[in-house]
């Protein structure tokens, strides 16, 4: 079978079973992704080639997160009279997430390879898949580890913000989309079009700040 | 045909943000395309221009990356060696990542 078609329709199956049961850790991609691996495993089909035959769809996300810019000017209404604290809240997580989440790593005796994949942990995949390469992180070990900090996000935000009693639609949205970008993005959404905005904007506001924070703040962890 | 324009839009936004990461790197090319569509659609592009093709492709973005995902089967044995430290790293650092945000917000 053609492996471009194999993910295809692993992707529609994952996707109309997320329809039907809208749950987190019913991920379309982690779905796909178990259902892929599953095949390449079963009909032994080397890895390298199945990355091969897939080149021209990963291609596509270089202009799918130019189109971001477009869905961030559609969502920028949402947030336009407190533009300075969100930057700033979005900037803010942004920057625990590249520095502590490694750190927390480390502490815990992970290898750097793991370390410098978990620094880009709370950025959208498609941003992750370019920005990895820049500070020797493997996209392939990068983006699973992105979903499934998604679906963590998805399932655990709304019991941490009530632990802190954060209520505010668009405090919430914007956590979450900081945090777990798309997956976080689709549980916002749940909270009504403010929160969800929010989380769309701060999703790819976080792609970009840990693009240009990630210069300044690895190095300062030895992993520049 | 608009959708085919629109196309062609979105595609030079990205050329020139591979002009911009050469010129000045810091950023990968797709992320300059994303800020320079951005400005220029705050400083008057019309949206229409680029909506068909952008909606397109935002919609099928998940699917761009499954072949990504599915490379993780490379580092199996790192993964099970390491598992305990990759899931406290990944909660630990998503619920700090989720209430620094969301308590600088929530103040009012």
């Amino acid at each position: 079978m053609s492996l471009l078609l194999l993910t295809l329709l692993a992707y529609l199956a994952a996707l109309s079973l997320y329809r039907r049961v809208p749950r987190p850790w019913l991920n379309p991609v982690l779905m796909a992704g178990v259902l892929v691996a599953a095949y390449l495993l079963f009909a032994k089909v080397p890895l390298s080639r199945y990355q091969e035959a897939t080149g021209p769809l990963v291609w596509l996300l270089k202009p799918a997160v130019v189109a971001l810019g477009y869905a961030m000017h559609r969502e920028w209404r949402a947030i336009r009279e407190n533009a300075a604290r969100f930057l700033l809240g979005v900037a803010a997580g942004a920057a625990v997430s590249l520095t502590l989440t490694p750190l927390i790593a480390r502490a815990l005796g992970a290898p750097e390879v793991l370390e410098r994949a978990l620094a880009l942990k709370s950025v959208t995949s498609g941003i992750a898949v370019d920005l990895a390469p820049l500070y020797g992180a493997d996209p392939a070990l990068t983006v699973p580890l992105v979903i499934l900090t998604g679906i963590l996000g998805a399932v655990l935000g709304p019991t941490l913000f009530r632990l802190l009693g954060v209520r505010r639609p668009f405090a919430r949205g914007t956590a979450l989309g900081t945090a777990s970008h798309g997956i976080g993005t689709a549980r916002a959404a749940e909270e009504g079009s403010e929160a969800l905005a929010a989380a769309g904007l701060a999703m790819a506001l976080a792609g970009l700040f840990t693009g240009l924070l990630a210069p300044f703040l690895l190095p300062l962890l030895g992993l520049g | 045909m608009r959708a085919a324009v629109s196309a062609l839009w979105v595609l030079g936004f990205y050329l020139a943000g591979e002009g911009l990461a050469r010129a000045l790197g810091l950023l990968p090319g797709s992320l300059w395309g994303m800020l320079l569509l951005f400005l220029a659609l705050r400083l008057g592009l019309p949206e229409d221009w680029v909506a068909p093709a952008a909606k397109v492709l935002l919609r099928w973005m998940p699917l761009f990356f499954v072949p990504v995902g599915v490379g993780v089967l490379a580092y199996r044995e790192l993964l099970l060696a390491h598992w305990a430290a990759v899931a406290l790293a990944l909660a630990l650092g998503t619920l700090l990542t989720l209430a620094v945000p969301a308590l600088l917000l929530e103040r009012r």
